[in-house]
């Protein structure tokens, strides 16, 4: 999924909902944070979104442009509300004391991100061991090594689905 | 707002449901397999934006039968590649909607 169909979804969501704001969870959630995320981390055609402010409304977006769906047919995504995606999803990044980037509101004209994320960062992969740095820089710089060290440790793990959490602190 | 395991469930679920159906009817509908091989052969010319083609493609090369059971499976490889199945669009909307309707929450 790009940038660009995660859009698309949340506009269709957003009519299907009769709601302008909406919920993005999971790993599309970072898409809509960063746009320049790695496909590697982006590997699922779907997004999990429900309405903000009528989150019963869910199952009408599910059951409109959800998995199987004409929609899902023509544009080769879908949207429906699973709490994240699978158990077995893809690395994570996670940011200041272990909280995920997995959950972000966007509005059917715009996303907006929860948080813009200026200024330094710490890179630490955690682990069973703890929590080991592997570099600081600032935010760009910062993130790009992230997305590397995930798409480098996911690589291996893609199927085996031993899910990878990268903290990100600052 | 619902539980995220019972919603992370009743997704599961729900995908497996709906490709438990869509296994019901590729023994009769022998257009649904071709669509979803041809499907698969275009995510393979772009494989870095279809990470799951190479496992669909060992996939839909299995005897019918056991590509019907492993559509239909709940085991852990199964969840991961439905999340990009090349069987969108081979059930009708109100098929669908009987499977979704019938996989609720619990308690609902």
């Amino acid at each position: 999924m790009k940038r660009a169909d995660l859009e698309h979804l949340i506009r269709a969501a957003s009519t299907i909902a009769d709601d302008d704001e909406l919920v993005i969870v999971g790993s599309q959630a970072v898409l809509a944070q960063f746009p320049d995320a790695p496909e590697e981390m982006l590997r699922s055609d779907e997004a999990d979104i429900y309405p903000k402010n009528k989150p019963e409304r869910w199952d009408l977006i599910d059951g409109a442009i959800g998995e199987l769906s004409a929609f899902h047919e023509t544009f080769g995504y879908y949207g429906a509300r699973s709490s994240g995606g699978s158990r077995y999803a893809a690395p994570r990044l996670a940011g200041a004391t272990g909280r995920p980037f997995d959950s972000v509101y966007a509005r059917r004209d715009r996303v907006v991100p929860r948080d813009p994320r200026p200024g330094h960062f710490q890179v630490r992969r955690q682990s069973r061991q703890g929590s080991t740095l592997l570099q600081s820089g600032r935010a760009g710089r910062a993130r790009r090594l992230a997305f590397s060290r995930l798409v480098e440790l996911g690589a291996d793990t893609q199927l085996e689905l031993e899910p990878v959490v990268t903290e990100v602190l600052r | 707002m619902q539980d995220p395991d019972a919603l992370r469930d009743l997704a599961e679920r729900r995908s497996c449901a709906l490709h438990r159906a869509v296994a019901e009817l590729l023994p009769h509908r022998p257009d649904l397999l071709a669509r979803a091989r041809q499907r698969v052969d275009t995510w393979l010319e772009d494989a870095g934006s279809h990470p799951y083609a190479t496992a669909w493609k060992e996939l839909l090369s299995l005897e019918l039968l056991d590509l019907c059971e492993a559509l239909g499976s709940s085991g852990e490889p199964m969840v991961t590649l439905r999340q990009a199945s090349p069987f969108a669009g081979a059930l009708d909307s109100r098929t669908r909607w009987r499977i979704l309707k019938t996989s609720e929450l619990s308690g609902r």
